[in-house]
C-alpha cells in the first residue's frame, strides 16, 4: 500500500477542491425564472407591478400590494447600501472561506437583496457602506448578483 | 363574540419526557412512546383514552403509529403544525380547539427527535437539490451566497437589531449566561452544574458573526409529551391543572421562513406581537400579570426581540432588561427556569411547554413564587405560536 504523507499533497487537494467546488444550486420556478435569466443577461431585475407601479423582491406569483398578475420587471441601477451583514464561519464548505461577508443590500429602488460582498476591506463591511453591483458568473449554471464597495481600497 | 373563546376551557394535566442526551441510542418512535406513556401516567389517564393528536410537521413519528402503539381505539383528530420550532405551542392550540368544540376528550401533543445523533438541523441547506417548490426557490435567494444555516439567517436579523438599538454581543451573552445558570441547578438539563460566565461567552468561537457558539442552542436527542383535557375533567385528576388561558399562532407582514429581511422594519418580530396580542386578549391579562416566561431560545438575539414583542420591556430596551438581571431568579421576570434550549435541551420548544406547566404546579427546580400566569413562546423568525397558562380558572 503506497505511503501517503500528511503534507503538501493534502493542501493541493484542498486547493483543487476550492477551485472545483460549486455554490449551492438554485431552485428556479415559473415565478422566479425571469430574475435568474436576467442575471445571465447581465441585468439585476426587480419585479414590477404594471397595475400599481410597486416593486417587490423576492418576486412572487402576484403583486403583494394589489394582487395583480400583470407583472414585469425593471432593471436596477445596481447601487445601494449595506442594511445588515454577517460573517460566516461555521459550517464552511468550499468555495466559501471562513469569515466571508454576506450582506443585505438596500437598493436605491427601495427593495433589499442578499448578496456576497467582495473586494472589500474589513472596515467596509459595515451598515451604511455604499455598494455597487458586480454580476458574477460563478459556473455554468449559476450567475449571481454580488456587490462590492463603491470605493475599492 | 365573548362566548366564542377557548380561554380556560382546557388544561394540560399530564407532562412526560425522556432523558435529554446527545445520543439516545433508541428510535425516535420509541422516544415518542416513552414520553407519551410518561405523560399519561403523570395525568393518571389510560393511554387508550387518547382521541386526538397534534404534533409538528418536522416530527418523524406518525400520529397513526403512536396511537396504535399506545393501544388507542379511536383517533378523531390529528393535525400537524409547520415551520419548525415555530410550531411549539401550535399543537396546544389544536388541542384546546378540538376539546372546547366537543370534537375530542383527550388530546395528546408530542415532539420526539434524535436531532443530534440522526437528523442535525444546523448543517445547512447547501446540498439541497434544485426543484421548483416555493421553499426551494426561497432558499435560492440566500444559499448561493453562503447563507445556509439557521444561525446565519438569525445573525443577519441580529446585526440589524444590535445596530439599531446600540445593543452589543455582551447583551446576547447575558441571555446565554442566564440560561446556563438556570440549567446548572436542573438535574434533567444537559448542562446541569455547568454554568458559564460572560467571559466564556465572549471567548467562544464565531459561528456566524455576530453569533458565537454560546449564542446557539444545543443539539439534542429526546422527547416531551403533554396531555390536554377539558377544564371540568381536569379538576378531578391527579395533578394541579395548568389551564390554557390563551393559545395563538401568528404569521405577519412580509413573512418569510427565517429570512424576513424584506419587511419595513426587519428588527421587528411582528408575528410575535400578533401572538402576544391574542394571548393577552384571550386571557384578559397583560404582560404585568405574568410571573415567569419560557422564551424560545434557539438563538440569543431573538430572546431580546421577543421580550420586547411580548411587552415585557419597551422597544429597544431588552438590553437594559438583561443588564439589570430581570431575566434571572429574583428579577422582574425570570425566564427559562429549566435552563431553556441553551441549557436544558433542544426539544423544539416542547420542553418549554413542560416547564410552563411545572411553574403553574409549583414543581420547577427554579420555582418562582406565587405563579398565576406563565407565557410560553415558540420558535421565532418563522410563523410562530404562543401559550398563556393559568393556575386558576
Amino acid at each position: 500500500m503506497p505511503c501517503r504523507h500528511w503534507s503538501d499533497t493534502q493542501l493541493t487537494e484542498r486547493e483543487n477542491h476550492m477551485v472545483q467546488a460549486l455554490r449551492p444550486r438554485i431552485g428556479v420556478n415559473k415565478d422566479t425564472q425571469f430574475f435568474w435569466d436576467g442575471l445571465k443577461g447581465g441585468k439585476l431585475l426587480i419585479q414590477h407591478c404594471q397595475n400599481c407601479d410597486q416593486l417587490q423582491h423576492p418576486p412572487g406569483a402576484c403583486c403583494k400590494h394589489c394582487q395583480s398578475f400583470d407583472l414585469d420587471a425593471i432593471e436596477s441601477c445596481g447601487r445601494g447600501e449595506i442594511h445588515s451583514f454577517v460573517r460566516m464561519h461555521h459550517p464552511i464548505q468550499p468555495p466559501f472561506e471562513a469569515g466571508h461577508p454576506i450582506v443585505l443590500v438596500q437598493l436605491e429602488e427601495g427593495t433589499r437583496i442578499i448578496a456576497g460582498f467582495i473586494n472589500s476591506t474589513p472596515e467596509q463591511v459595515r451598515i451604511g457602506e455604499k455598494v455597487k453591483l458586480t454580476i458574477t458568473r460563478c459556473d455554468d449554471e449559476v450567475t449571481l448578483a454580488l456587490f462590492e464597495p463603491v470605493l475599492i481600497k | 363574540m365573548s362566548d366564542r373563546t377557548i380561554s380556560g376551557k382546557t388544561a394540560i394535566v399530564g407532562i412526560g419526557a425522556t432523558e435529554f442526551s446527545k445520543h439516545s441510542g433508541r428510535s425516535e418512535m420509541r422516544l415518542a412512546v416513552e414520553a407519551v406513556l410518561a405523560a399519561c401516567a403523570d395525568a393518571g389517564i389510560a393511554p387508550a383514552e387518547v382521541d386526538g393528536i397534534s404534533t409538528y410537521t418536522m416530527d418523524n413519528n406518525p400520529e397513526m403509529e403512536v396511537h396504535r402503539l399506545i393501544g388507542g381505539k379511536a383517533l378523531k383528530m390529528f393535525s400537524r403544525i409547520d415551520y419548525g420550532g415555530g410550531a411549539a405551542c401550535g399543537p396546544l392550540l389544536q388541542a384546546a380547539m378540538a376539546i372546547s368544540t366537543g370534537i375530542c376528550e383527550c388530546v395528546l401533543v408530542y415532539r420526539a427527535m434524535n436531532e443530534r445523533s440522526e437528523y442535525r438541523f444546523g448543517t445547512g441547506v447547501a446540498d439541497r437539490g434544485a426543484d421548483t417548490t416555493h421553499e426551494t426557490a426561497a432558499f435560492g435567494w440566500h444559499s448561493p451566497h453562503g447563507l445556509i444555516t439557521p444561525a446565519s439567517w438569525v445573525a443577519m436579523a441580529a446585526a440589524a437589531y444590535l445596530d439599531k438599538y446600540g445593543a452589543t454581543t455582551l447583551d446576547l451573552g447575558r441571555v446565554s449566561v442566564g440560561g446556563r445558570a438556570m440549567a446548572a441547578t436542573n438535574p434533567n438539563a444537559w448542562f446541569y452544574q455547568k454554568p458559564i460566565t460572560l467571559e466564556d461567552h465572549q471567548n467562544s468561537r464565531w459561528i456566524c458573526e455576530p453569533l458565537r457558539l454560546l449564542d446557539c442552542c444545543q443539539e439534542s436527542d429526546g422527547a416531551v409529551a403533554c396531555l390536554v383535557v377539558s377544564a371540568e375533567r381536569a379538576k378531578g385528576l391527579k395533578q394541579k391543572p395548568a389551564y390554557i388561558r390563551g393559545a395563538a399562532q401568528g404569521s405577519c407582514d412580509d413573512q418569510q421562513s427565517m429570512t424576513s429581511y424584506y419587511r419595513d422594519d426587519m428588527t421587528r418580530l411582528t408575528e410575535c406581537a400578533l401572538v402576544a396580542e391574542q394571548l393577552y386578549r384571550q386571557a384578559g391579562v397583560g404582560p404585568n400579570d405574568i410571573q415567569t416566561a419560557v422564551i424560545y431560545d434557539h438563538f440569543t438575539p431573538y430572546v431580546l426581540m421577543q421580550l420586547e414583542e411580548y411587552g415585557f420591556c419597551g422597544r429597544g430596551e431588552a438590553k437594559d432588561f438583561v443588564l439589570g438581571g430581570e431575566h434571572l431568579m429574583g428579577g422582574n421576570l425570570p425566564i427559562n427556569t429549566h435552563g431553556g434550549q441553551l441549557g436544558e435541551a433542544y426539544i423544539h420548544g416542547m420542553n418549554g411547554v413542560a416547564e410552563g406547566v411545572r411553574q403553574i404546579r409549583g414543581e420547577s427546580v427554579n420555582q418562582v413564587e406565587n405563579v398565576k400566569h406563565v407565557v410560553v413562546t415558540a420558535g421565532t423568525g418563522v410563523p410562530t405560536s404562543g401559550l398563556l397558562l393559568g393556575a386558576e380558572n
